[in-house]
């Protein structure tokens, strides 16, 4: 249940049947919305990561695939701060002598705007086998601003999560907003704060 | 037919049932051939069977335990008894980290929980074990453990929802 009124983010809830060792009991997915435009990398990334292996519900189980589909949105327009556009560099090897590649980000701007969201996020989630068939396929990551989901999530912009403040406070509720489903009481009942 | 079908067909087999015994056992008993083999041989042959029971048990205990392992281990006696040995010691091992992962976890979700009313974990429990009104003698009232509390946020969200205003309200 979502209090409709002090929900800063949306989500639509879905239930979807199937997990990992989930007994009895069904997952309920929302989908998250995201607009990645002048955010830090980084800082957007370890919002992320923890919303795709649910640990913002307290449901979490670390066995069972309990976390939530994000959607990211210009994902382009994500900022480094500092110098690291031109000094960030991303190294991989292709298996052949002398087959280190480099790239600096700004680079992989140019060529895969998504991978620099997506290899932050994805480092900040364990390698297991939960992650690698259930939860990266969750994670959906976007150039531009249009994206195909819009059944699931709704087409007015206004659905997005807030930007990922620079200094968190001690309370932040994992980029959710202070009303994410807080239980209300029916309107008759009284209820404090 | 062969000689053993033949056998349990005879004279010899009569009043015996052929279900569970051996054949040689099955001869034993009949009374004709006691009277060729005495009893003393008999006596003899199940006191082997019995030694040879002694040892067999602690094999078959082993084996009985090391059910689900792979290739021979499952079934030989000594190359199951080292994993299975290992096994226990991590089975005694993790017992008493069974109880550090769940605590673990109760903690996990209570924050969760906790910071959909805008607290979060560490202030949470400061305020319900009654430290941060600790000099006015206020709060503290809430015995509830992490377990309790994990499973209310779990399972029964408009109860935890009550405790969190509880302690809230004293804390204010």
């Amino acid at each position: 249940s979502i209090d409709q009124r002090g929900c800063a983010c949306s989500c639509l809830l879905q239930n979807l049947l199937s997990t990992m060792s989930f007994p009895g009991r069904q997952a309920q997915r929302a989908w998250h919305l995201i607009d990645a435009s002048n955010q830090t990398v980084g800082r957007l990334a370890a919002t992320i990561a923890p919303i795709l292996k649910g640990k913002h519900k307290p449901t979490y189980r670390p066995n069972g695939d309990c976390g939530d589909y994000v959607v990211v949105i210009n994902a382009d327009k994500v900022d480094f701060t500092g110098k690291k556009w031109t000094d960030k560099l991303y190294r991989h090897h292709t298996g052949y002598p002398g087959g280190l590649k480099t790239r600096r980000a700004l680079d992989l701007l140019q060529r895969q705007p998504e991978s620099i969201l997506r290899k932050a996020t994805l480092g900040m989630l364990s390698r297991n086998n939960l992650r690698h068939k259930y939860i990266e396929p969750r994670l959906r990551i976007y150039a531009g601003s249009e994206h195909p989901y819009a059944s699931m999530i709704g087409t007015d912009m206004s659905n997005t999560m807030e930007p990922v403040p620079r200094k968190k406070e001690a309370n932040y509720h994992f980029g959710l907003g202070k009303g994410y489903a807080g239980a209300t009481l029916p309107k008759d009942r009284k209820s404090d704060s | 037919m062969t000689f053993f079908a033949s056998l349990q067909r005879s004279p010899i087999m009569k009043g015996v049932s052929t279900k569970t015994t051996t054949i040689f056992s099955k001869l034993m008993r009949n009374p004709l051939m006691q009277q060729h083999y005495p009893v003393q041989q008999q006596m003899q042959t199940t006191q082997q069977l019995q030694i040879r029971g002694m040892a067999s048990k602690k094999h078959k205990r082993v084996i009985k335990m090391a059910k689900g392992y792979r290739g021979r281990a499952n079934r030989c006696f000594r190359l199951a008894l080292s994993r299975v040995e290992k096994a226990l010691q991590y089975a005694y091992r993790d017992r008493k980290v069974k109880k550090r992962k769940f605590r673990s976890l109760w903690i996990q979700r209570l924050n969760a929980g906790v910071r959909q009313y805008g607290l979060n974990y560490s202030q949470f429990i400061h305020m319900m074990s009654g430290k941060s009104r600790a000099a006015e003698g206020v709060g503290g009232n809430v015995k509830l453990n992490r377990k309790m509390l994990a499973d209310l946020a779990c399972n029964e969200p408009f109860s935890f929802k009550a405790v969190v205003d509880v302690v809230k309200m004293t804390n204010k």
